[in-house]
């Protein structure tokens, strides 16, 4: 009698149906929620991008879907510092870093190291960035994907102290890595930081070699802020080598690019240089 | 003394009776040789015919060729030939003037689980009539299997799935002219309510102004009322008009409704449809993405 009991337990469930549909549903719906906030970042709609990635951040946290909480987090960081909302941005990471309990993998956790570390930056908080970046490389073996990110965040924070030869160092790095991992919005990145350090050891030539080779990737990418940095850096190449025409039509170029863009500071600063 | 052996009394005809025993055992077993061939048809006359088949999957010795659902015959051999295997058929003699040449086999199972049999279609009406002779050829149907006929369905299936979720995911986009139009409709649904309102007051106006004219003088006055009649006719009917579009506009936040339930149904069944196994695989699964983390984030704001 008592097996005949555990042969329908067992039988019963057996038919018993895995709550997997609400499960799809619910990862449906949080993907849904990243798709739209994609949308909205490419439509310039933070605010309404911000709410997208909180909701698929929120619906990833119901699931514990770890490397999906990552991906959210990571995404709502990079438009509320966009927004200038940046203690906004630290707490959406905080999702990531104050969560013991759940295990992320390196590269996701080097990623959020490196966010800090854009933060601090952003509110040149140099020591506080230098420690991020630290712990992001800690994060990062050798095919890492944000290995080339952190070399090119450690040569701005060179930049940012005056040490040029060491920026020059990291950028170089940056610049061998991103070629190896095949990440061509860091290529354009370290090419532009290479250029700036040329600028600043007032070496034009080699200033707009690098630069125009940042600008013609970044073209391929259509990132108008960075072909405005790259137009107006050129300009300053230009201009130290003698050349105060072919530097006015780069400034000029870089102030259409970013107008067009509505990249306010990009578009003062041409502004700025085109009054000298 | 003499001692003459005789046989018992009880041994006594005891050959006789053995001799009948075996021949009554000999003749039973004869009637059920006998017995056993005539249900195997072997006094029947059979005339053999074949058909070659790419796979003789599921087709054995001995295995019943049906028409219409009779046993006509059975098959005698399975050989393997060029051309995949040969088929022998026995078919009675009886039944031989219903199978025209133009005959089709094709193997079949009762059911999922049944036995199976080979069943023989006569031909198509305009076929050849004529029975099939001894040594003839008939073709064979290769039947398709359930997983055969499960791609087939999927592989016309998948274009279909995909076109409704490339139109829902139309209807979906923001940019798309699906939802540009189905806005601008909104606005201009929107704007004709007070687009009414002020034709209405025109319309009172103009009737003002020809009271005011009518007043003119008795020349003008006479005159004037077959205008007015005809001008009140036109503003009778632009009235009308009028009229007509509140209803249409009464029912477009209905239609309006409809519209965003008929693109929700359709999301809805199309992420449906992307999740049974007959798409899913052919569907390249969506992933949660990350906005790249641009070393340059901050860059031109310092």
């Amino acid at each position: 009698m008592r097996g005949l009991f555990i042969i329908l337990a067992m039988m019963l469930a057996g038919c018993a149906q895995p709550p997997k549909a609400n499960t799809a549903a619910r990862q449906e719906a949080a993907l849904e929620a990243n798709r739209k906030g994609e949308q909205y970042v490419s439509r310039g709609e933070l605010e309404n991008a911000a709410l997208s990635y909180r909701e698929a951040l929120r619906l990833s946290q119901a699931l514990e879907d770890a490397d999906a909480i990552a991906a959210n987090a990571i995404n709502l960081s990079i438009v509320r510092q966009r927004q200038g909302r940046f203690a906004d941005a630290r707490a959406s990471l905080g999702a990531v870093l104050e969560q013991r309990n759940l295990k992320f993998s390196n590269t996701r956790l080097a990623e959020v190291s490196l966010r800090h570390a854009l933060l601090d930056l952003d509110e040149r908080n140099l020591a506080g960035a230098q420690d991020w970046v630290t712990k992001a490389a800690g994060y990062c073996s050798e095919r890492c994907p944000v290995g080339a990110a952190i070399h090119n965040v450690r040569a701005q924070l060179a930049l940012q102290v005056g040490r040029t030869a060491e920026a020059a160092v990291a950028a170089r790095s940056a610049h061998d890595a991103s070629r190896a991992s095949g990440d061509r919005p860091e290529l354009a990145n370290a090419l532009r930081l290479l250029g700036i350090t040329s600028l600043r050891d007032r070496q034009a030539a080699s200033a707009t070699s690098f630069l125009e080779q940042a600008l013609a990737i970044d073209r391929e990418l259509g990132a108008p802020r960075k072909i405005a940095l790259d137009l107006l850096a050129l300009g300053q190449a230009a201009a130290l080598g003698g050349e105060r025409e072919t530097a006015r039509a780069y400034y000029a170029r870089a102030l259409a690019v970013s107008e067009a863009d509505r990249d306010e500071a990009a578009a003062a600063e041409a502004r700025a240089l085109l009054a000298q | 003394m003499t001692h003459n052996p005789s046989a018992p009394r009880r041994f006594r005809g005891i050959r006789k009776q053995v001799n009948m025993f075996l021949l009554t055992a000999f003749l039973g077993f004869a009637g059920l040789v006998a017995l056993v061939a005539y249900k195997q048809g072997m006094f029947e006359s059979h005339t053999g015919i074949h058909f070659y088949a790419p796979d003789a999957t599921g087709i054995n010795k001995g295995m019943a060729v049906r028409l219409h659902g009779v046993l006509v015959g059975t098959v005698r051999d399975v050989e393997l030939v060029e051309r995949g295997v040969r088929v022998r058929l026995g078919i009675n003699s009886d039944y031989i003037q219903r199978l025209p040449r133009g005959s089709q086999a094709r193997l079949t199972r009762e059911g999922y689980v049944g036995a199976a049999s080979i069943q023989i279609l006569p031909g198509a009406p305009g076929s050849d009539r004529t029975p099939v002779a001894e040594g003839e050829e008939i073709r064979f149907i290769a039947q398709k299997g359930m997983a055969e006929m499960l791609d087939e369905v999927r592989q016309q299936m998948t274009p279909a799935f995909q076109e409704l979720r490339r139109a829902a995911a139309e209807m979906a986009n923001p940019d798309s002219d699906f939802r540009k139009s189905v806005t601008a409709l909104r606005e201009l649904i929107e704007e004709l309510p007070p687009a009414t309102r002020e034709m209405r007051e025109l319309v009172r106006d103009t009737h003002r102004a020809v009271n005011m004219a009518a007043r003119v003088g008795a020349q003008t006055e006479r005159e004037l009322p077959l205008l007015s009649g005809k001008v009140s006719a036109t503003l009778d009917s632009l009235n009308a008009t009028s009229a007509q579009m509140r209803d249409v506009l009464g029912q477009a936040p209905e239609l309006m409704r409809g519209s965003g339930e008929l693109v929700r149904d359709t999301q809805e069944l199309t992420q449906a449809a992307r999740r049974t196994w007959l798409l899913r695989d052919y569907i390249e699964p969506s992933r949660m993405r990350t906005l790249p983390v641009d070393s340059f984030e901050s860059f031109g704001k310092r």
